[in-house]
């Protein structure tokens, strides 16, 4: 009697092993740090353009203040399809050409430094505007954007006190679709 | 007595004068369309393959609307509450629609314009990381997708090296076909010369190793200005970006597998993002933000260059 059920317990456990060389043969292999983190996306698209994409002030003086046409004077076209906040800023720190320009963060002129604005149109210069400054921290120019709807804006260039030389500047202006905060 | 029957007669006769008084009666009709009832955009500009929704506006809320003649773009339908949406799959269609929106007795009607194309887009706009912890590694591949954009420059040439047989040219014409990064990064983007015009000229080739094309048809003369037109590839990039200077600085571990690519006209790419966090990391936030964001080149010097970027928005969560 003892020794058939020792022998029943034995095909028992040799039938367990079998099924759990069965069960974890088709469980996947993750690396073993990555396997419970979850990662999910939403599932929206993303789509702006701007028109036109360069400008010139042209000739500016030491301290001068000049504005585009009007606040209108460039179009995002927005084909998001979901509502997105948008930003504006520039990507290096510096207007490049000769001696260069530092881009103020606060839109300060001063000795080769520059101040640059944007004004969401159909806004008013002064009271509509927000600081152009670095693409990390950079300002909102418009909060929860409708989807596929596009919006305009213009820049004001506060020109450096004090020219280093005569070499024409430029730098890029970025405007950033983006969901959340 | 009598003259109580004087007083009664001349009331009766007020009353039957006062009941024999036609009013105008206003027929029941349908009430007249409000002018500028509905506030959008009649222009509609419709991405080609992906998600598009749009919200129709009335100048009052809650308006109940319904397409009424013409048919919208294929693929795409009107909700009640008048949101376009759908994904638009005829490339380059064109047509026109009318709508109401309607609430209670009031009501307007619009005619809209339509046309499909192509155009650049990134997906999705975010990804969320969950329990996530230092030593792990979380993966989600993107997409980057270029449009079909034709380009125009104004470009002077002149006879000097033409080879004139017959008193006819060609001559190759170098184009700025190039895009430039701001961090100096060059790429030959030349596609598809379509056309060019200035005089009675002809596109017989192009080069797109030396960023040139051959025209034929020029008569001899010093300089002429020509306008040519052509589709370009584009120079896309990848950057990490935190979202403002409060977010922690996840750069060193944000991998993009390849950051700089360039996309011929319709094209899709799928570009794999991770972020891999070393098992020592201090991280001592329950959450944090950065962006991987996505932009075409553009051209640089002479003034300031406009550019448009779409960031990916990654919100991870600390176990």
């Amino acid at each position: 009697m003892l020794k058939g059920f020792k022998r029943l317990v034995w095909q028992l456990a040799v039938i367990v092993s079998v099924l759990s060389a069965f069960v974890f043969a088709g469980t996947p292999a993750f690396a073993g740090n990555t396997a419970d983190v979850t990662v999910y996306a939403t599932p929206q698209f993303l789509s702006i353009t701007v028109s036109p994409t360069s400008y010139n002030f042209t000739v500016v003086v030491e301290s001068s203040n000049t504005t585009t046409a009007n606040t209108s004077y460039f179009t995002i076209d927005n084909s998001c399809s979901v509502t997105a906040n948008m930003s504006i800023g520039v990507t290096t720190a510096n207007w490049s050409g000769g001696v260069q320009w530092i881009n103020s963060t606060t839109a300060t002129p001063g000795v080769d430094t520059a101040g640059l604005y944007a004004c969401k149109g159909p806004g008013t210069w002064g009271t509509d505007e927000v600081i152009v400054k670095a693409v990390a921290g950079a300002n909102k120019i418009s909060t929860n954007q409708a989807s596929n709807t596009d919006f305009y804006y213009g820049l004001d260039l506060m020109a450096p006190s004090t020219f280093g030389d005569g070499v024409e500047k430029s730098i890029i202006v970025r405007v950033t679709a983006y969901v959340g905060a | 007595m009598r003259k109580f029957g004087v007083v009664l007669l001349c009331l009766l006769t007020m009353v039957v004068m006062g009941c024999g008084t036609v009013e105008p009666v206003t027929p029941a009709t349908e009430p007249v369309p409000s002018i500028n009832w509905i506030t959008t955009n009649p222009n509609l500009d419709i991405g080609w393959n992906f998600q598009y929704n749009k919200q129709l506006d009335a100048v009052v809320n809650g308006c109940k609307w319904k397409v009424v003649s013409g048919s919208l773009p294929t693929g795409i339908q009107l909700m009640e509450d008048g949101l376009l949406t759908g994904v638009a799959t005829v490339m380059e269609e064109t047509g026109n629609f009318s709508v109401e929106a309607r609430k209670g007795q009031s009501y307007g009607i619009m005619a809209f314009n339509y046309k499909v194309i192509d155009k650049i887009w990134v997906y999705p706009s975010e990804v969320k990381v969950g329990n996530f912890y230092p030593g792990a590694r979380a993966e989600y591949t993107i997409k980057v997708h270029n449009d079909y954009s034709i380009m125009s420059e104004q470009k002077q040439v002149t006879t000097e090296s033409v080879d004139i047989p017959d008193a006819q040219g060609f001559i190759s014409v170098p184009i700025p076909i190039r895009q430039e990064l701001h961090d100096g990064s060059i790429a030959n983007v030349l596609s598809l010369v379509s056309s060019c015009a200035g005089d009675v000229l002809k596109i017989t080739g192009y080069d797109k190793g030396k960023n040139t094309i051959q025209i034929d048809g020029f008569a001899p003369m010093s300089t002429r200005i020509i306008s040519v037109s052509y589709i370009s590839d584009s120079l896309f990039t990848l950057q990490y970006e935190k979202p403002s200077e409060k977010e922690i600085d996840v750069s060193s571990m944000v991998v993009i597998m390849e950051p700089k690519f360039v996309l011929g006209p319709h094209e899709t790419k799928e570009i794999l993002v991770a972020l891999d966090m070393p098992k020592d990391a201090k991280i001592d936030v329950k959450q944090f933000q950065f962006r991987v964001v996505a932009s075409k080149g553009v051209k640089t010097g002479g003034g300031m260059s406009m550019e448009a970027a779409m960031a990916i928005t990654w919100t991870v969560t600390m176990r």
